[in-house]
């Protein structure tokens, strides 16, 4: 320890006598307490020990939770959020059915759009320097953050349902189950790499990079012809896909909600006494 | 080994095997501190216990930004706050009859309490203010940083390092005189 001094810059304590008081002060032990006395306080503490909830409880308590905290958090996502989707939406099935032009290649593009707009309602405390501060508040910024996950998507599958239900009414000939899976698999997969990335970045860097990334990689399948190709593929390929991209998703949001927790983690017994 | 936020859920969900790991893992310390403070095994045991009660009934508002220990301490300074507002309404008298049912466990801590050593860092940790003397404590026998023991005593980092450059000051003015005054006498003594 460095050298203790007062506000006049005058020397108080000097290393060695710190190292004296110190060592000094270890000579006040106290001897450890007995097996019997741990087991008294262990005993009356039992009664406290909530009662035993089973594993189907135990998820159905924490789902209503989240839900819960999600209806709470929804109105405090900024409306400019919830218009810009449905614009983008509106636009979207304006183009498919007034300019008759490929409605796989819009839908494609579509998609995932509502959750990569998403990334910055759901790290805004976090790119605004106030994660600390969130941490710190009633609810576990974890929970916030998984309550942001569900309204962001529930949000963009509920578009995507709605344009695919309008574009089923509006475009005879169209498969519902067949739009379906060509929606939820762009939307599953592009998710879960949105997700990596904005844990990586900044959330409007991502948005920036994600949105011009997918509008030029649709463009160009249009362009080569990939999206006509696409719309052959089997439907258990379609399936695969999103059956994988949903596994990576949910790892990718179980991965985000635990870095919140690291905090605590980092604070563990085995840190501390290592 | 499980980490403290571990256990923390598992005892919200119900294990009882969860709590007593908790506090066989954190007895000790809590209750070395509450000692430190309190001064009689009795209290102290007393007070340890109030922690740990106090503690699982707040279990559930427990955030996982703080780290525990930290959460824990600044539970049981409290209690020991609390206790020293009812000790000191508490009689000598009563203090006198406590003494004498005192039982064996007491009695044998008593006997390892009374090195001339010992009591004398005691002494010398009694005579400094209950706020400079918490601050002591937490630094320099439980390893705590500034910023943790500002969060347990609910003051800012500067008012903890000032409390414990104060006490220090006094510390040095106590210990290391006597340990002057030791070994010029153990010199005098060789001469």
């Amino acid at each position: 320890m460095k050298v203790k001094t007062d506000s006049n810059h005058k020397r108080i304590i000097t290393d060695s006598e710190m190292a004296q008081i110190e060592n000094l002060l270890t000579h006040y032990n106290i001897p450890a307490v007995s097996h019997q006395q741990i087991e008294r306080t262990v005993e009356s503490l039992r009664q406290y020990v909530p009662e035993k909830q089973s594993l189907w409880n135990r998820h159905a308590e924490k789902l209503a939770d989240v839900l819960s905290t999600a209806r709470r958090d929804a109105p405090f996502l900024s409306w400019g959020y919830w218009l810009a989707c449905i614009i983008f939406f509106a636009i979207g099935y304006l183009i498919i059915v007034s300019m008759n032009s490929n409605l796989y290649a819009i839908m494609l593009l579509m998609a995932p759009i509502p959750f990569i707009l998403g990334l910055p309602e759901l790290f805004k405390g976090r790119d605004a320097g106030m994660a600390e501060m969130e941490m710190s508040c009633k609810l576990s910024f974890s929970e916030v953050i998984l309550a942001r996950v569900v309204i962001i998507g529930a949000y963009s599958i509920l578009l995507n349902t709605l344009l695919s239900v309008f574009i089923f009414y509006a475009q005879p000939g169209v498969y519902i189950g067949h739009l379906t899976l060509f929606w939820l698999t762009p939307f599953t997969s592009i998710s879960a790499i949105a997700l990596s990335i904005a844990q990586k970045v900044k959330s409007g860097y991502a948005v920036a990079f994600l949105l011009a990334t997918w509008t030029v990689a649709v463009l160009v399948m249009q362009i080569v012809g990939v999206t006509i190709v696409v719309q052959t593929v089997s439907t258990l390929v379609y399936l695969l896909i999103t059956f994988f991209s949903t596994i990576v998703l949910i790892y990718e949001i179980r991965k985000m909600t635990d870095k919140y927790l690291l905090t605590r983690e980092r604070w563990s017994y085995g840190e501390l006494s290592s | 080994m499980q980490t403290d936020s571990e256990l923390i859920i598992e005892i919200l969900n119900g294990s009882q095997a969860a709590m007593e790991i908790l506090v066989h893992r954190h007895y000790d310390s809590v209750f070395t501190y509450v000692f430190r403070q309190i001064r009689d095994y009795h209290t102290a045991s007393d007070v340890t216990q109030d922690t740990f009660i106090k503690m699982m009934k707040g279990l559930s508002t427990y955030r996982e930004h703080e780290k525990f220990k930290s959460w824990l301490f600044r539970i049981a300074v409290n209690c020991c706050r609390d206790s020293f507002r009812h000790v000191s309404v508490r009689t000598t008298r009563e203090v006198e009859l406590n003494a004498d049912f005192s039982d064996c466990q007491s009695n044998i801590w008593d006997m390892f309490c009374k090195s001339p050593e010992r009591e004398h860092i005691k002494d010398a940790l009694e005579s400094l203010p209950e706020l400079q003397k918490e601050v002591v404590l937490l630094r320099f026998y439980h390893d705590l940083k500034l910023k943790e023991i500002a969060g347990i005593i609910g003051s800012g980092e500067a008012t903890v390092k000032s409390r414990l450059y104060q006490a220090l000051e006094k510390l040095k003015k106590r210990l290391l005189a006597r340990e002057g005054e030791l070994s010029e006498s153990k010199n005098r003594f060789k001469s």
